[in-house]
């Protein structure tokens, strides 16, 4: 599960081990986390050679599994361009009004942003602030209507507006990438970010500064989607104040209209900024693994189950000194579960209709890269992929009463799910904390955005469901005691049981998914809707 | 499969095996494959039990495990692999503290600087010897600072048995004693490779109560035997062993600690003023059955050695398969394999540095992983109990397994037998099976029959110079008294041209791979698989644990249970 923001949680010590005589299916799923989550696998980072190992048990398990291979050029593996990028220095951002020039201060008034495509960026542009820069062609909400960006540079809130109605839709419309993508779009040059009073509330601006320089990643082709403008710096409050200075927008009309949820002021400011941003740029290895169970009438059409290999490494030591952080729950468990369906199906000897593509993906803690990378370039015909089915992080701890699949409102996988669940005695129930943005946390995202109707599946609240959730993010979430011991096996056999269930139904089913008729992100990536 | 050395650490000397350098009709290697037609190779399909074996062993020797060398986190990754195949597949845990890893403490030993050699004689002033001349010093891994003073005693060949006696009327009590390595040619070939070493050597020596052993350069080469000035490039190499738990390293012959090799010139000092003339022995030495006398050298030699020891620690795998029988269960049958191979090294002709060792010994371990699941799945536990063993370093010589017979996790009187699995060359359809060490005791009769259960016949061993025996970590039971057997494929039909290309072209080599020339046949694997699991069986099953032959040599030498 990729952090969506950074906060400070309670360390606490890993819970004692239990021992006990597990039955053979259920000492199966243990040992693949066993291993993977293992000391000696040091957290799975990507680029670290550690990863590459856990690929290579990946496709060993599928061989076993009797899967074939689904990677590039009859391989297990696909191999990611992945692409490190992080701030080189700090750069420069400076107002000018006709001859007044007024440089912000870094680190009080603006951080630089890091590109992964241009290392050099150096801008000299006048600016045009355009609202949170979205364009929704659903409710017909523009940012930019009237406005004239071509050449320019665009500045805009950084954060979507309350009045589109899904938190989904707002959580993708929302991010620095789409913001950028969108002015792009319009003929924008650049894209300056201002802190609003959503991201304040949650990581204000001088909390990010640590972090300035923290790599991030994405794969080399360019992102999905079409050019981006580089979105080269991030104002906090107080070097917004300073933009706006002088101008006919005022600073504390917008921030009052980004309140309210109404309308924002916008349109030309009348001044010029030139600024650089430097980025140093890796190039990083990493590889998606896919496994293939070809189905029977429809095996040209692929149900794809996936799960991220990745974690995030070594890192400081919590309080027992540990510094491995083992993401046994995040996701070796849900690694574990895919290889274990596959095993399923295979043990069950009777082939699905369609085919099932079983891919762990690469570089989910740094931004669903691997994902993102699979759903734009995927291993079988484009178009074939009929659904993805994404188990990220579920909580086993506890007997689970109920289901959460993510994104289940957006297309028929969702009552797909639910029928398969009901099946299994378990109930599927909204979202409970919506505030997460899970919906864009999740490699499910990155089929979404490839048009593909997806879902990822987690533990429902029901129960001691919503405690335990609770107690396992605020002391083992993305921390050295993610480890084995916390795990409930019954639990992680039930989830089995219960995607196994759900993948069958998908393969077996008369039609393909389709995304609900009118829905936003079908109607974005053009996906097959509902008529 | 442990390359066979000369005492000293002799590696890179020995560039290729021995069977290798006669073997000019070998093909030589290929290079690699484009990468679909290997990934058709590697993806052919296969019957369900095939792919389960090969699996592991695409895992273990895929290049980011890296050779799986001792001592690096590749390895201990490995480790964990095999921990959580064994209890996949239904083993409890037989580690440490209830895990199924048990802590081995390899150290990496050296001498550290190059020591001191005085000759002090009856009358007259002290000489030193002189390093790289006269002399190159051991590595008493006991002490990081050592020194002895003492007479010195020529032994000849410093062997006791099989009708020799090197000792004869001479008393080495509190002195040094001074041999040529090697052994006789008409010794039988196992003993023979047992006596040649050090190790066997030093037990003798301890045993008549010497202080400490050196060697000569010998005018014959061979076995054990290489020219002083060979020793050059190599005398401060580091050996791997193991540390006693006070932090010293683990020496079998304690008290008689090898103190270093003394060239011709060397000898000859030492031999000064002796009623046995240095050249009269030399002489004698250029045939390899001489009788030589045994006598006291005039003078005392003083030799100071300085040690250097780096901690690598690893693990063993141990996982139980409980017997059912009451009585029986108590006695365990050890299946062994060993999961390290030798790392990263140069470039081959085609630029590969990495060493994957997928014949040796991920097919090992990959048949050991299947048998555990073999054993589970015919639903009826044997009657004795089976330790599966995954063991370290015995690229480093048979190291893991030296210190599991020492420090077993389980009773070491309960350990009934041991069978190993070392490098099986399965790139050819097998007819027959070679069981080293079937000579020594009643597993061999237990092995052949088993054997003929599935067609398979039993042939003797057919490279007797290579001394496999020896080679393998069963030895290390052996050397405990536990009866053993180490298994190969024989060399009926295209059995000859496939060990022989196998051993020629991929041997501890970078293109020892999953896919490689001749190809691995898993078929071979699955068959190799079930003679073992047979094999392991009867043992476990039958009535009588094994026993030693009567007299047999190995028995006697380490005191095992023996048949009357």
């Amino acid at each position: 599960m990729m952090r969506a923001f950074l906060l400070a949680t309670t360390l606490l010590a890993a819970a004692p081990a239990f021992a006990q005589d597990l039955a053979p299916d259920a000492a199966a799923l243990k040992a693949h986390v066993q291993f993977l989550a293992s000391d000696a696998m040091r957290g799975r980072d990507t680029g670290s050679p550690e990863i590459a190992i856990a690929e290579q048990y990946v496709a060993a398990q599928m061989l076993a599994a009797g899967l074939k291979p689904g990677g590039t050029n009859g391989s297990w593996l696909q191999p990611v361009p992945l692409v490190s990028f992080a701030s080189a220095d700090h750069g420069s951002f400076v107002i000018k009004r006709g001859d007044v020039a007024t440089p912000l201060e870094w680190g009080v008034d603006y951080f630089g942003r890091a590109n992964p495509h241009i290392a050099k960026v150096s801008l000299s542009a006048p600016v045009v602030f355009a609202g949170y820069g979205v364009v929704d062609k659903a409710s017909g909400y523009d940012d930019y209507k009237g406005l004239d960006v071509k050449g320019k540079i665009v500045a805009v809130l950084r954060d979507a507006p309350k009045v589109i109605a899904s938190s989904d839709a707002r959580a993708h419309l929302g991010q620095p990438d789409e913001q950028a993508r969108t002015a792009a779009a319009h003929g924008a040059i650049g894209v300056i970010l201002i802190e609003g009073n959503g991201r304040h509330a949650v990581f204000p601006f001088a909390a990010t500064k640590p972090f300035w320089n923290n790599p991030a990643m994405t794969w080399s082709n360019g992102e999905a989607g079409g050019p981006v403008a580089p979105a080269f710096a991030y104002l906090g409050m107080d070097g917004a104040a300073k933009l706006f200075a002088g101008t006919k927008l005022k600073w504390d009309e917008i921030l009052a209209a980004d309140k309210a949820g109404t309308k924002l002021p916008h349109g030309a400011l009348g001044i010029t900024v030139e600024a650089t941003a430097n980025t140093e740029i890796k190039k990083v290895a990493g590889n998606n693994v896919a496994g293939v169970l070809e189905g029977t009438d429809l095996r040209q059409e692929y149900v794809v189950i996936s799960a991220h290999l990745d974690h995030v490494g070594v890192g400081k030591p919590d309080a027992t000194g540990d510094t491995i952080y083992n993401g046994a729950m995040d996701n070796a468990v849900g690694t574990a579960a895919m290889l274990e369906v596959a095993k399923r199906f295979v043990a069950e000897g009777k082939k699905p209709r369609r085919s099932i593509l079983f891919v762990a993906v690469t570089a989910e803690e740094k931004g669903l890269v691997g994902s993102e990378y699979f759903a734009a370039n995927p291993t079988v015909p484009k178009g074939s992929i009929v659904a993805d089915v994404n188990l990220d992080m579920p909580i086993l701890t506890y007997k689970f009463e109920d289901l959460v699949a993510i994104g289940a409102d957006h297309s028929s996988v969702g009552a797909i799910v639910a029928q398969a669940a009901a099946s299994e005695g378990v109930k599927v129930v909204p979202d409970p904390l919506p505030q997460e943005n899970f919906f864009v946390r999740s490699d499910h995202y990155s089929f979404v955005k490839a048009g593909i109707p997806a879902v990822s599946l987690d533990l429902g609240p029901g129960g001691p469901g919503a405690a335990a959730a609770m107690e396992f993010l605020a002391k083992h979430y993305h921390q050295p005691s993610d480890h084995v011991d916390l795990i409930d096996w019954t639990q992680g056999l039930r989830f089995v049981k219960l995607n196994f269930a759900i993948a069958s139904a998908l393969a077996n089913a008369d039609e393909r998914p389709t995304w609900n008729k009118g829905d936003f992100f079908g109607m974005l990536y053009k996906g097959p809707m509902a008529k | 499969m442990f390359r066979y050395t000369a005492p000293l650490a002799l590696a890179a000397l020995l560039a290729l095996p021995a069977a290798a350098q006669d073997h000019a009709a070998v093909p030589p290697l290929a290079a690699p494959l484009p990468t679909a037609e290997k990934n058709a190779i590697i993806n052919a399909e296969l019957p369900a039990d095939q792919s389960a074996m090969k699996a592991h062993v695409m895992f273990l020797a895929s290049d980011p495990m890296k050779g799986r060398e001792a001592g690096t986190n590749e390895f201990d990754i490995a480790a964990q692999y095999v921990a959580s195949q064994f209890y996949s597949a239904g083993l409890r845990p037989a580690g440490d503290e209830g895990s199924f890893l048990q802590k081995v403490p390899l150290i990496s030993v050296k001498p550290a600087g190059k020591g001191s050699m005085k000759l002090t004689p009856k009358k007259g002033a002290a000489t030193d010897l002189v390093f790289g001349e006269d002399y190159y010093p051991g590595a008493n891994a006991q002490a990081l600072d050592y020194s002895v003073t003492a007479p010195v005693v020529f032994v000849g060949y410093g062997i006791v048995g099989l009708g020799r006696d090197d000792y004869k009327g001479v008393d080495v009590k509190g002195k040094i004693v001074v041999f040529f390595p090697g052994a006789p040619n008409d010794f039988p070939p196992e003993e023979r490779a047992h006596l040649s070493g050090g190790p066997a050597k030093a037990a003798i020596a301890m045993k008549k109560g010497a202080i400490g052993y050196i060697t000569l350069e010998s005018p014959r080469t061979g076995r054990g035997s290489f020219p002083f000035a060979a020793l050059g490039a190599f005398w401060d190499r580091p050996r791997v062993g193991w540390a006693n738990k006070d932090g010293t390293g683990h020496v079998a012959s304690a008290s008689t600690p090898g103190l270093g090799m003394l060239s011709k010139a060397g000898a000859a000092k030492l031999f000064e003023g002796s009623k046995a003339k240095w050249a009269d022995v030399l002489k004698l030495a250029e045939d390899d059955k001489a009788v030589f006398k045994a006598v006291q050298l005039p003078g005392t030699l003083t030799v100071g050695l300085k040690t250097e020891f780096t901690p690598l620690p690893s693990y063993n795998v141990a996982g139980l398969l409980k017997g059912s029988d009451p009585v029986l269960s108590k006695e365990i049958v050890v299946l062994s394999a060993h999961l390290d191979h030798i790392g990263v090294g140069k470039p081959n002709a085609f630029g590969d540095t990495i060493n994957n060792g997928a014949m040796d010994n991920a097919v090992g371990i990959a048949s050991l992983i299947e048998e555990a699941k073999r054993f589970k799945a015919s639903g009826a536990a044997p009657k004795r109990s089976i330790l599966f063993l995954a063991v370290t370093a015995e690229e480093k010589g048979l190291v893991g397994a030296d210190y599991y017979a020492n420090n077993p996790t389980l009773p070491k009187g309960d350990l009934v037998a041991n069978v190993n699995l070392d490098m099986p060359i399965i790139n050819y359809k097998f007819e027959d099976i070679v069981p080293f060490g079937a000579a020594h005791s009643t597993i061999g009769q237990i092995a052949t029959k088993a054997a003929a259960e599935v067609g398979v016949t039993v042939s003797p061993d057919s490279r007797p110079d290579e001394a496999f025996f020896v080679r393998s970590d069963h030895y290390r039971f052996v050397q405990q008294g536990i009866p053993s057997i180490f298994l190969w494929p024989g060399e009926r039909g295209p059995g000859k041209a496939g060990v022989d290309a196998f051993l020629a072209n991929n041997y501890h080599k970078p293109s020892d791979e999953l896919v490689q020339t001749p190809a691995i046949d898993w078929e071979s694997g699955v068959r190799f698989v079930d003679v073992n699991y047979r094999i392991a069986r009867a043992i476990a099953d039958g009535d009588q644990k094994p026993m030693w032959n009567k007299g047999d040599f190995f028995g006697t030498v380490f005191g095992g249970a023996m048949a009357k």
